[in-house]
């Protein structure tokens, strides 16, 4: 679970720590352009910065580093740092202690990423106490020490100056580079489900894939950023784990009572399948994922993407799940985040008022995001004075009159 | 010829949860399991609180039963539902309940009399057709439809799974009466917590309690009204009255 980020010099994350919650999501509400979306992409940011590497995580994905970085201080340099409690695939309870993880990066006159400083600190006594420095690495040029567990004694490494130490290390002796790499690669980050239909999609200038459309049986549990694969995600569940695939159909049927049953005919040629549903309305009709409303397959995916996984990811994150929703459909949406929320951390972005309504502890749950000439700004709520209010109005209520989030017009003027 | 085109009578009913979808259509499934001939058209609204049963009369009657809503054409009766638990917020004339001690009977009467108090001081609210207005407490909450389940595991099912023979374990040691070898009559005056009833029952299996409101308790009142409607009739008698109580409101109106 991720328990902090401490970000600097990340688009409009100019200096900000976000604490978030355990045990219920973390949801960011504010106005266009307060920062929101970007905690989302910091996430991502780290996965693709291990499966991909910096330079690439910055460069093909990011247009380059200078686009990336905050606005308007030049030398500013870009510094994440991540306090996580490591999934439970670490071994050794030991080695579940907390963690925190950051580095630094400048850009070098070319515009490549250069890493400055980089840190991994383990605390076995919690996060208080004096942490037990994993990699100290202080300058671009020079080695980084990496400590060894067989010798308990630092290691002189040279790494590459424009590439992270933990995603480059492979070496039994620094087993904790090894496992935060796993748990990076695990972040399960979710910008937006492509659900458009077949006719939407004409003209686009992507690779044309879609959740509409069949998909390659392969091995990978795990819902892929755009859900793409989600007809391989739902049969190997169906398949390896189907007291979840009962779960995940009944939820769905819960919401669409239409919904006979959800299968996955192969496609002639061997290795593909589709995903088809049976409606009651229409029976012995074959309807498939392209017969889906919008809503219905974002549903879907969304079930798919929350549900308990084999490998429980250290953080599911949404950057506005409830496009094309219902209101009821929300509501179950949060019933299932809470869930998640319970085994991992969970964050989502969101206009939507009727999703805060839907919240068990929205004074915990919900951030404030509100961006001003010192950059983007994320607040908690005041549970007691909130409590107050709800006595007689609703979160919207509240939204409508100004006392949650700003809108787009409000100055903030001193 | 008789059929979906005759007109039925329009009845408003009232709950007090804004998540009342379930509830309602419980209602519907009774008053079609109940009395299968009555010609009546439900209406659905909330009144977002117990403690705004009046303010809805007041403001809100009048306009539904003049102009109907935006979707629906104008209202023939007005029925609030509340949960008995909360008898001193929505009603306190009608003072509290007995307790378990004095019987069945005598909880049978102070609900009968209760429903009569708050009936009176709904009418109070409002000038226009006050005799259509009527106030129903159900014993005691969406909580109580959830214990009256305890033996239809596919409605339980949707809290989560667990053993079925742990719960029926644990059914078996509850005291003072176990819930399991009750008679159906007697469940609601025996299980008066159903809150506590469901925690302890969770407990005994291993699963999170579901909180308030939460999407899983109507996933099991939907489930076990739509298979076992005759068992929680039964077991739930205050939902047979409304049911018969709403079948006859069509039928004086049909009579006039």
């Amino acid at each position: 679970m991720i328990r902090k980020l401490h970000i600097k010099g990340f688009r409009l994350l100019r200096d900000v720590t976000i604490e978030l919650e355990q045990g219920v999501p973390t949801v960011f509400i504010g106005p266009n352009a307060s920062g929101k979306s970007t905690v989302i992409e910091v996430l991502h940011f780290l996965k693709a910065a291990v499966t991909s590497g910096l330079g690439n995580a910055l460069t093909a994905q990011r247009g380059g580093l200078d686009l990336v970085r905050t606005r308007g201080l030049a030398r500013m340099p870009l510094s994440i740092e991540v306090t996580l409690n490591p999934s439970e695939g670490f071994a050794i309870e030991q080695d579940r202690a907390p963690l925190v993880y950051g580095f630094e990066v400048v850009p070098s006159e070319s515009g490549q990423p250069i890493v400055t400083r980089e840190w991994l600190d383990k605390y076995s006594h919690g996060l208080t106490k004096k942490p037990l420095n994993l990699l100290i690495r202080s300058d671009s040029t020079g080695p980084a020490k990496l400590k060894n567990v067989f010798t308990t004694k630092y290691d002189e490494v040279q790494i590459p100056s424009g590439e992270l130490a933990f995603a480059v290390v492979r070496h039994p002796h620094y087993p904790t580079f090894e496992h935060l790499r796993a748990d990076f690669t695990q972040l399960a980050v979710f910008p937006g489900f492509d659900v458009r239909p077949r006719w939407a999609r004409e003209g686009a200038t992507d690779d044309g894939l879609s959740p509409r459309e069949r998909s390659i049986i392969d091995v990978a549990d795990g819902l892929d950023m755009l859900g793409r694969n989600i007809a391989n995600v739902l049969y190997r569940m169906r398949e390896e784990s189907p007291v979840r695939f009962r779960e995940l159909s009944e939820h769905f049927q819960a919401e669409f009572p239409f919904v006979k049953s959800l299968y996955f005919p192969p496609i002639a040629g061997g290795g593909r399948i589709q995903l088809a549903w049976e409606d009651t309305r229409f029976p012995g009709d074959r309807l498939y994922a392209e017969q889906m409303s919008d809503g219905m397959l974002l549903f879907l995916l969304l079930l798919a993407a929350a549900s308990p996984r084999t490998a429980k990811p250290l953080c599911l994150a949404f950057d506005e799940p409830d496009a094309h929703l219902h209101p009821s459909a929300e509501r179950r949406l949060v019933h299932l985040l809470e869930q998640a929320a319970a085994h991992q951390t969970v964050i989502v972005t969101t206009h939507s008022s009727s999703l805060l309504e839907h919240l068990s502890d929205p004074a915990r749950s919900i951030r404030v995001c509100r961006a001003g000439s010192s950059g983007a700004v994320q607040e908690p709520l005041d549970a007691d004075r909130l409590a107050a209010w709800r006595d007689q109005y609703s979160l919207s209520d509240l939204r409508l009159r100004g006392h949650l989030d700003l809108s787009n017009q409000d100055k903030e003027e001193p | 010829m008789s059929g979906a085109h005759e007109p039925r009578v329009r009845v408003l009913l009232v709950w007090e949860d804004q998540y009342c979808e379930k509830l309602h259509l419980l209602l519907k499934r009774s008053v079609r399991h109940c009395c299968a001939k009555a010609r009546v058209e439900f209406v659905r609204d909330s009144s977002r609180g117990n403690s705004n049963f009046a303010a809805y009369v007041q403001q809100d009657w009048p306009k539904a039963r003049q102009h109907g809503f935006a979707r629906e054409p104008k209202v023939d009766y007005i029925v609030c539902v509340a949960d008995a638990d909360c008898v001193s917020t929505v009603c306190p004339t009608a003072g509290t309940p007995p307790d378990y001690y004095q019987g069945a009977q005598a909880l049978e009467t102070w609900m009968s009399s209760a429903d009569v108090q708050w009936t009176k001081t709904l009418r109070t609210a409002t000038t226009l057709d006050p005799d259509r207005v009527h106030g129903r407490f159900l014993r005691w909450s969406k909580e109580s439809v959830v214990t009256a389940c305890f033996d239809v595991p596919e409605a339980l099912g949707k809290l989560g799974n667990f053993d079925q023979e742990k719960l029926r374990r644990h059914l078996a040691q509850c005291r003072p009466h176990r819930a399991d070898s009750s008679p159906d009559e007697m469940h609601i005056h025996e299980v008066r917590s159903p809150q506590s009833c469901l925690e302890r029952g969770c407990a005994s299996v291993d699963l999170a309690v579901p909180r308030k409101s939460s999407v899983v308790i109507d996933d099991v009142i939907d489930a076990a009204s739509k298979t076992h409607i005759a068992k929680l009739v039964a077991r739930l008698p205050d939902l047979r009255m409304l049911s018969h109580f709403v079948a006859e409101l069509a039928q004086a109106h049909e009579r006039c």
